[in-house]
């Protein structure tokens, strides 16, 4: 039996042009190209990223602070927020702060919290899913009916009765460990998205434990660590992705939610859901329609293009891949 | 039947018990302070949290304060069955507090779950039927677009145009139809159900069109148009009988996530239904009042479920002989 070719190995094709192996990351990639709205929805995130990070150059750039109040620009008469003007383009809030510099931080606050939930959830549902369908038994057993229970639980409720006694008093849960604040905030993502992803990879693992790689690596002398994280997890990475990217914009909402309903991140973050919560203080929205536009708008434009992103990784990943 | 009955019902008891622990931990163990001084509410005097304590059974250990609280909760307290104890910010007990705010949520969640299957699966019928055509790529568009919207932003969106802009909607607030007529309420819970509606239509259209789509290709399907039937009795009798187990899957798993939608929208349409009012119960420090209901919509989805997991038996014969 003569050794299969490599992907790496070139062989003349027809008209003398080499023809190359790709890689499965290769093609997703050429797939992916193709797909223009997804394409175009990679730039929106991509720009709407670099927006967030700038946010404090955004603030110096236009002299005002995220939490700064300018109460001289309120109108005179009735204290009301005024309209977008060429030194507040966005307009400022009941507050008087300036809404252009609280959407750049407040997407900013956005982006970490979803992020860095997304990445926990990941890590723990990944280990988690691949041991119970690396080990089977009773851990596999423990661990689906526990991502089962924690997926039917009513997530706002828990989320809210959480923020509420964590945030009784300054000192936090468990001795000072949970602190309200972002902290807690995306503690509480992770915590109900983890199974989302441990449920998914340990469905795979399953498939792929029976393969003859995997056997194939055990016999080599493998330990089963290895085996879980170096053979099986490879596999594994575009289907995570693809969850990822499904994951990251309910995080999103699901942040803004929290904020709105004011269990979210503290007062002096600023949050897209909870400047939308100030629009609605007293129905101000119906008259100072820029409170409540530009920040919905930069929700949804955020989340709408990371749906868009992962409808066409999928798309790239089913077909590519 | 009975079987799979019986273990499901096993299923609930084993689930319900971790969920009681898991709210149990969170109001008894997180807390920096004791849990009489939480629910005791804002103005506890000591008197208050010495009774709140013996009431609660604190002096016990942890173990003992767990079974107590499964306790009232199955058995009932001295208010009544179920046991959800006392608002000391609002001077009565949570279970009266509750009976007049759950037909508000009820009707809400129900009469939205009503309008997003109807549009999800229309919607998705057509585009499957009409693959690739404008209705197809359109209604792609309005789920992915619904799918992304914050669906409070969403309902100040509704609220902004239709109320306040064109006047032809009306506005926020709950307004019973014993007590201002039929066409107020009704008038007053259209939005608010658009509003719910709208989150999850998209979901289901996109998963009805894909469901379809796979069930158009099978052989039965094809012997069905061989026999001469019509494209419409086909679709009706053929295609969509075999589409309802995973809407219901679907349905079954949006039940918790529901939940969150309908507090939201009670929040930003003014409805006094229990989410509203468990928001209103966390900035009063109300504390017990959110733990009842915490447990109360735990409850609700676990029962919720298994009704949808009975009915799943009930359309997928394969389901009861697993």
């Amino acid at each position: 039996m003569s050794i299969p070719a490599t992907l790496e190995t070139v062989v003349p094709g027809p008209g003398g042009r080499p023809i190359q192996g790709r890689t499965q990351w290769q093609q997703i990639g050429r797939a992916f190209r193709t797909d223009r709205p997804a394409v175009a929805a990679l730039v929106v995130v991509v720009v709407l990223a670099a927006v967030a990070a700038c946010a404090p150059l955004i603030s110096a750039a236009v002299g005002h602070g995220p939490n700064q109040l300018f109460p001289d620009q309120l109108s005179s008469q009735l204290g009301l927020p005024t309209g977008p003007s060429s030194r507040f383009l966005f307009g400022i809030d009941a507050d008087g702060r300036d809404v252009l510099v609280r959407c750049a931080y407040g997407l900013r606050t956005s982006l970490i919290v979803s992020l860095l939930s997304a990445a926990i959830a990941t890590a723990f549902g990944v280990t988690v899913g691949l041991a119970a369908g690396y080990f089977g038994g009773w851990l596999d057993t423990l661990i689906s009916r526990g991502a089962d229970i924690f997926l039917a639980l009513p997530v706002i409720l828990f989320a809210i009765s959480i923020s509420s006694v964590c945030s009784i008093t300054a000192r936090g849960c468990l001795g000072g460990t949970v602190q309200p604040g972002i902290g807690l905030v995306v503690a509480i993502l992770a915590l109900f998205t983890w199974p989302y992803i441990a449920r998914l990879v340990r469905g795979q693992t399953l498939a792929l434990r029976q393969q003859e790689f995997v056997n194939a690596a055990r016999g080599f002398g493998a330990p089963h660590l290895k085996v879980m994280f170096a053979e099986i997890l490879p596999n594994l990475t575009a289907q995570v992705i693809v969850y990822l990217t499904l994951i990251i914009p309910s995080n999103i909402l699901f942040e803004a939610s929290l904020s709105f309903l004011g269990v979210g991140v503290p007062q002096t973050t600023p949050s897209l859901g909870r400047m939308i919560a100030d629009a609605t203080n007293g129905n101000l929205f119906t008259y100072a329609w820029w409170m409540m536009l530009f920040p919905g708008v930069l929700l949804l434009l955020i989340t709408f293009s990371f749906n868009l992103l992962g409808d066409g990784v999928r798309d790239a990943i089913a077909g590519g891949g | 039947m009975l079987h799979y009955l019986a273990r499901r019902l096993l299923w609930l008891v084993v689930t319900l018990l971790v969920i009681t622990a898991i709210t149990f931990v969170i109001y008894f163990v997180l807390p920096p302070v004791s849990p009489a001084v939480l629910f005791a509410g804002k103005e506890a005097t000591p008197a208050l949290v010495a009774t709140v304590q013996r009431e609660l059974g604190l002096n016990h250990p942890v173990w003992m304060q767990y079974l107590l609280f499964l306790k009232h909760l199955v058995l009932g307290d001295q208010f009544g069955w179920p046991g959800l104890g006392f608002s000391f910010v609002n001077h009565s007990s949570v279970r009266s507090l509750i009976a007049g705010r759950i037909v508000i949520t009820l009707t809400l969640a129900v009469g939205a779950a009503i309008i997003w299957l109807a549009m999800g699966i229309t919607i998705g019928v057509i585009s499957a039927v009409r693959q690739r055509s404008i209705w197809d790529r359109l209604s792609l568009g309005f789920a992915i677009f619904f799918i992304s919207a914050p669906v409070f932003w969403l309902g100040l969106v509704l609220l902004y145009v239709f109320w306040y802009k064109l006047g032809i909607a009306a506005g926020t607030g709950n307004f019973p139809p014993g007590q201002y007529g039929f066409g107020t309420w009704l008038n007053h819970m259209i939005m608010p159900w658009l509003t719910l509606a709208l989150l999850y239509a998209g979901w289901y259209a996109r998963m009805t069109r894909g469901a379809v789509l796979d069930t158009l290709r099978q052989d039965y399907v094809r012997t069905a148009r061989a026999k001469g039937l019509g494209e419409a009795r086909i679709l009706i009798r053929h295609v969509l009988r075999a589409c309802i187990t995973p809407i219901l899957t679907m349905f079954g798993m949006d039940l918790a996530a529901l939940v969150s939608g309908t507090v939201i929208v009670e929040v930003v349409f003014n409805l006094n239904g229990l989410g509203q009012w468990v928001v209103q119960s966390v900035e009063s420090d109300d504390i017990p009042s959110v733990l009842a209901v915490t447990v109360l919509a735990a409850l609700a989805v676990m029962v919720a479920n298994l009704i949808v997991d009975i009915l799943y038996a009930y359309v997928d014969p394969r389901i009861r002989y697993e």
